[in-house]
């Protein structure tokens, strides 16, 4: 599915990203935990295709394909997708027309015939169910006066409707209470098959309760110093990241 | 430009005391102060006085002004001076220094100017021109705003008396500086123009409240024109308090340029005289400034108080805020027209503004002009403005818990304002402010 | 969609062509304006001598007047002694084919879905063939009539109804309102009347686009509306595709009258040739729009999106006499490349009760330069007046400008008024999140604009809405990325 090699990436001629190594296999979760200011969102980013990353080194190899040859709408439509740390806000643009313009560019892409409103609206009633998201929330303006919980849910539901291979979750779970957290994970878990993968980035173990990773990494200072499996998160979660600082072996490889 | 009659005979009347000035001259016609202030006089004729078709004077006819013939003011009498007690102006606020003008005479036994910090110089102008005369310019420079221009080269052409303030580097005052004009109430109509010159050099910091206060009733005009500087990482805090006679006209100019991490701020606390006209003009001379304008006015009866700032956004990232808030009563007329303009080259500008008023009375006037000029696209800036009578809901909340109608709406018009003193860091100005605005407000109430 | 309105959209779509062209002598006069040309238009057009002394007044009260110098536009003097004002239609200049037209204004028509033959006429191509539409158009125009609607040409107006046009013309906009009006009202050629009686909901949206009386008489159009009693019309001016015009200057004037719960809705769309690139070319498009709410509870409501013209000059306006009536203003005006536009409204009001919403959106790319300029006027006796106010500015690009300039004069203590203002840009984090979707930046900019300007466009009839959103995204082509 995706294999990272000794990526290098930094903004501004400052190295964020000191030689990533990472491979996720079709089916699987993989957790990328770390302190902050270790590069976990960089790395989303540089998946997704942020632009203001500069790429210094390695390659990303995403379903036989060169990724960082691929624009950001050109990944989406491959079927990378992020779910952002901080969902953006688009007055104006509702909810609805925002998410079928998405799905019908990416329909478009991979060959498939555009859906028409009414199909539309059945798949999208069906995935709302998925995450327990109000309807009242698909009429409204992306995200704009959503509360926090509101704008995570509307991430799954946006993942859940254009139906990723590969779905990136950058700190889904920060700033969610517990009933919150749970509705995400459980939608996160409902969309998992045997033939997407994803990667959850995150700074807690607390999520990962609800998401069982196959592979837990340590992400510091720009490198995976430890690889494991779901113990992992569950010691770091007891010793801190301080313990994980001192592990200055290079990172094992993913399973 | 075409002037009508009224302006004709103004400038005209002007330049008859320019003449008169310049006899006096004898041996020192043709020095460089004298040939600065003929250039001023020369560029107001060129330029005539503003009439209300120009736009920035749109909403305040200044006939009133120009009809009435002003002489130059004459030094006040002894007697005058003696009944003063200059205290009484700003009780319990302690200040670092004080000078009293009356009639835009500077009268040192009424000042106080000794144990000043290493590195601070206040002096009044005439000493500091003494040593320095090319303090006095013509007029700012690259200010072209014919919102200003005018009045500022009038008092270029005139200004003889004034405060001379300058903070050394890393020099900070933590007392205010008290700058007290006073009018005498002279029989016969005076103008005066007083120049203020405030530099913070680098890193330093200090506060000038600048006060207007008649000791009697009566016609004069002041026509004030302030230039201040605020070095890199310095600070400047400028507070006017204007209460004037109800006969008295009061034009000012004030410009601040602001430099690299340094700040500029201005309240003013207007009770008025009959017709006020305030011009700020301030400039970001580099990145990273910041510049607060605040202004809280109260007219009542027939007073006309009109505000014109701009605040030129010449830099990137730099910060400015404004909120003015008028309360008006009886038949006054209220005007605000700020202007924030934003350079092509000033991104990452951050912009607010806001112009809040409260009509008490159903012959009051607000006119308010919120404008934005702006060349950059990565930008914040808005602007609101708002006008209407008290909320009735929340008065009638409050007369349901026993609260008097009149009572009522003094409570909610104190709270109105409470938001710009508020902002006033010095805490004896603050109640000497709020007891201030209480008194007008409970005055204009019987009034009306 | 009424089925009067599917007919309508027929009409519009194939036959414009229809010959309500007004019958011209191919005769031009000199260049110049002087009494002596006023008194030629006028004979021309066999008009009665109150007309004639009418549009005499105006001149002279031109002749007095100071072109306006106050806006924040910036164009070359114009020579008003330059213009030819009264010019039958150039048919030898014009392209006798859609081959002789400019590839990019026919590859903006295809963007546009315009059919072929429609293409033709707005290109300016001198075709005659004349489309066998009498028969819908005559539908329309007698069942209008039967209802006591006059929908018809200035010019015919002016020969049938003189009583009506006599004595609602100028009663909006006098003759010597402004320069612009003045010079209208001494010259202008032809426009549309429109009467609706008392207590007649017009059942059709009354559109000058399937009335487009003769080719070239846009220059100084007179458009006068006049709603009796409990009456409702609504107006579309205009159209989405950009025309090509020989003349620079267009100084347009409308006057609506509201009567006694009356409405009123005026929408335009307002696509001239905005100039190339470089600025070079374009129309000046100087207009006078009013509306007088006559009666009590009476509403107009102006819509308008403006995209074309090098220069834009116009402040739609509602006098709210009556007591409890309505003045609304939606507007988005967009300029590119070295457009200028200076628009904005005024609401003056008078009666008691009167309320005005206005709400406007500016978006400037390229190296344009947007300016909204209001006024907000409560008269003494304006009890209980209200107005909101909101106008906001979307940036794209760094060199271009966005200018807000409100005025609010406000006279009476029991009114209240608000006003907010806000300038944006697109941002860098709404595209990359557009495009992790799988949105292309092009998309993505035009469904950020489009939401920008929602508030407007849900005020246009719904199939001028969609065009309006498509002729966003072609005017704004290539500013983003």
């Amino acid at each position: 599915m995706l294999e990272i090699r000794n990526l290098h990436a930094g903004i501004e001629g400052k190295e964020i990203l000191k030689g990533i190594n990472l491979t996720v296999n079709p089916g699987e979760i993989h957790a990328i935990m770390g302190p902050n200011g270790s590069g976990k969102s960089t790395l989303a980013g540089v998946l997704a295709g942020r632009e203001e990353f500069d790429i210094t080194e390695g390659e990303i190899i995403y379903q036989g394909k060169n990724l960082l040859d691929f624009s950001a709408e050109e990944r989406a439509c491959e079927g990378v997708f992020l779910a952002f740390q901080y969902p953006v806000e688009i007055p104006g643009v509702s909810n609805t027309y925002f998410l079928k313009a998405a799905l019908n560019a990416v329909r478009k892409y991979r060959g498939v015939d555009e859906l028409d409103a009414m199909d539309f609206l059945a798949l999208i009633k069906e995935k709302m169910k998925l995450v327990e998201m109000d309807q009242a929330l698909l009429n409204r303006p992306v995200n704009e006066g959503f509360s926090g919980g509101e704008k995570k849910r509307n991430e799954i539901l946006q993942m859940a409707v254009l139906d990723p291979m590969l779905a990136i979750l950058d700190e889904t779970d920060s700033g969610l209470d517990i009933d919150a957290l749970r509705i995400v994970a459980n939608g996160v878990n409902k969309l998992h098959t045997p033939q997407n993968s994803a990667i959850v980035v995150t700074h807690y173990q607390r999520l990962l309760n609800y998401i069982i990773p196959d592979v837990v990494h340590v992400l510091v200072n720009g490198r995976i110093v430890k690889s494991g499996d779901k113990e992992l998160a569950f010691h770091l979660e007891e010793h801190g990241y301080d313990w994980a600082r001192d592990l200055r072996e290079p990172a094992a490889q993913g399973a | 430009m075409n002037s009508s009659m009224k302006q004709q005979e103004a400038l005209q009347q002007f330049q008859t005391h320019f003449a008169a000035y310049e006899e006096r001259l004898n041996g020192n016609a043709g020095s460089p102060d004298h040939l600065r202030r003929k250039t001023a006089m020369q560029q107001l004729a060129d330029t005539g006085l503003p009439t209300l078709r120009d736009e920035d004077w749109r909403y305040t006819n200044l006939n009133p002004v120009l009809k009435t013939g002003f002489v130059p003011s004459t030094m006040p009498k002894k007697e005058v001076l003696t009944i003063v007690n200059t205290r009484e102006f700003l009780p319990d606020v302690q200040s670092a220094a004080r000078l009293v003008f009356v009639d835009g005479h500077f009268i040192a036994e009424l000042s106080q100017l000794t144990g000043l910090p290493q590195g601070c110089t206040i002096s009044s102008l005439s000493s500091a021109v003494a040593e320095t005369p090319e303090l006095i310019s013509t007029a700012p420079a690259g200010v072209t705003d014919s919102a200003v221009r005018q009045f500022t080269l009038l008092n270029s052409a005139f200004a003889e008396e004034g405060a001379y303030i300058r903070a050394a580097a890393g020099c900070i005052l933590e007392d205010p500086v008290h700058l007290l004009f006073l009018s005498s109430g002279a029989p016969q109509p005076c103008i005066h123009h007083p120049r203020i010159i405030l530099h913070a050099e680098k890193g330093s910091e200090f506060t000038v409240i600048e006060q207007y206060a008649a000791l009697e009733t009566g016609v004069h005009f002041t026509n004030t024109v302030v230039e201040s500087t605020v070095a890199e990482g310095a600070h400047l805090h400028h507070i006017k308090l204007q209460d004037e006679s109800s006969e008295a006209f009061h034009i000012s100019a004030t410009y601040a340029r602001v430099s690299r991490n340094a700040s500029y701020d201005n309240h003013y606390f207007g009770l008025g005289s009959r017709l006020v006209r305030n011009n700020i003009h301030a400039v970001f001379e580099d990145e990273q400034a910041e510049c607060t304008l605040n202004g809280l006015f109260l007219p009542r009866d027939s007073q006309h108080m009109d505000h014109h700032t701009v605040i030129d956004h010449a830099q990137p990232r730099c910060n400015s805020h404004e909120l003015y808030k008028g309360i008006l009563n009886g038949e006054s007329r209220g005007v605000f027209s700020g202007k924030i303009v934003v350079r092509k080259d000033a991104q990452q500008t951050d912009a607010r503004q806001a112009s809040n008023n409260l009509l008490l009375s159903e012959d009051a006037v607000v006119d308010t002009k919120p404008q934005l000029e702006i060349w950059a696209d990565d930008v914040k800036c808005t602007h609101g403005a708002t006008i209407g009578r008290m909320d009735d809901e929340a008065l009638f909340y409050l007369r349901s818990r026993g609260i008097a109608l009149a009572e009522a709406r003094n409570m909610l018009s104190q709270a109105f304002a409470s938001e710009l003193v508020s902002r006033v860091r010095n805490e004896a100005l603050r109640s000497h402010l709020d007891s201030l605005i209480q008194q007008r407000l409970e005055s204009s109430r019987k009034d009306g | 969609m009424s089925s009067e309105a599917q007919d309508l959209e027929k009409l519009t779509s194939e036959e414009y062509k229809y010959g309500f062209v007004t019958h011209i002598e191919m005769d031009t006069v000199e260049k110049g304006l002087s009494e002596d040309v006023i008194r030629f238009i006028s004979a021309k057009k066999e008009e009665p001598e109150w007309l004639l002394e009418w549009r005499l007044k105006a001149f002279r009260l031109w002749q007095t007047m100071e072109e306006p110098d106050w806006a924040f536009v910036d164009y070359p003097p114009i020579d008003y002694q330059d213009i030819s004002y009264y010019s039958a239609p150039k048919m030898k200049e014009r392209p006798k084919s859609l081959d002789e037209v400019d590839p990019e204004l026919l590859d903006t028509y295809e963007k546009l879905g315009i059919p072929l033959k429609e293409q033709e006429m707005l290109a300016g191509v001198a075709v005659d063939a004349v489309f066998d539409s009498v028969s819908v158009a005559t539908t329309f125009k007698e069942k209008l009539s039967d209802m006591g609607i006059i929908f018809c040409s200035f010019s015919e107006a002016v020969k049938d109804y003189p009583d009506l046009v006599r004595k609602y013309l100028g009663s909006v906009v006098p003759q010597g309102d402004n320069f612009f009006s003045a010079l209208n009202s001494a010259v202008f050629t032809d426009g549309s009347f429109v009467y609706i009686p008392k207590g007649v909901r017009c059942p059709m949206e009354l559109s000058t686009y399937f009335r487009i009386n003769s080719l070239g008489t846009g220059q100084f159009e007179r458009t006068l509306i006049v709603a009796d009693e409990d009456s409702y019309v609504s107006y579309l001016e205009g159209c989405t595709a950009p025309i090509r015009d020989e003349n620079q200057l267009h100084a347009a004037v409308v006057e609506l009258v509201a009567h006694d719960n009356a409405q009123i809705k005026y929408s335009t769309v307002q696509n001239w040739y905005p100039g190339d690139k470089n600025g070079k070319g374009g129309i000046y498009n100087f207009v006078t729009k009013r509306g007088k709410c006559a009666g009590v509870n009476s509403k107009i409501s102006w819509t308008q999106v403006e995209t074309g013209s090098a220069i834009t000059w116009k402040y739609p306006s509602c006098i709210l006499q009556g007591d409890n009536s309505v003045g609304e203003f939606y507007s988005v005006a967009v300029t590119n490349n070295r457009q200028q536009a200076d628009t904005g409204t005024k609401m003056i009001h008078i009666g008691k009760n009167t309320r005005s919403t206005i709400i406007s959106k500016g978006i400037s790319a390229g190296y344009s330069s947007n300016t909204y300029r209001g006024l907000v006027k409560i008269m003494k006796n304006a009890d209980g007046a209200r107005n909101f106010s909101q106008c906001d500015s979307m940036l794209m690009g760094d060199t271009c400008g966005a200018h807000t300039f409100p005025y609010i004069e406000n006279h009476n203590d029991s009114a209240q008024m608000e006003h907010e203002a806000t300038t944006s840009k697109i941002g860098e984090d709404q595209i990359f999140y557009c495009n992790q979707r799988g949105i292309s930046t092009e998309d993505a900019v035009n469904m950020i604009v489009n939401g920008f300007c929602k508030e407007v466009f849900r005020e246009l009839p719904m199939e001028f809405a969609v065009e309006a959103q498509k002729l966003l995204g072609i005017s704004l082509e290539g500013s983003v990325g």
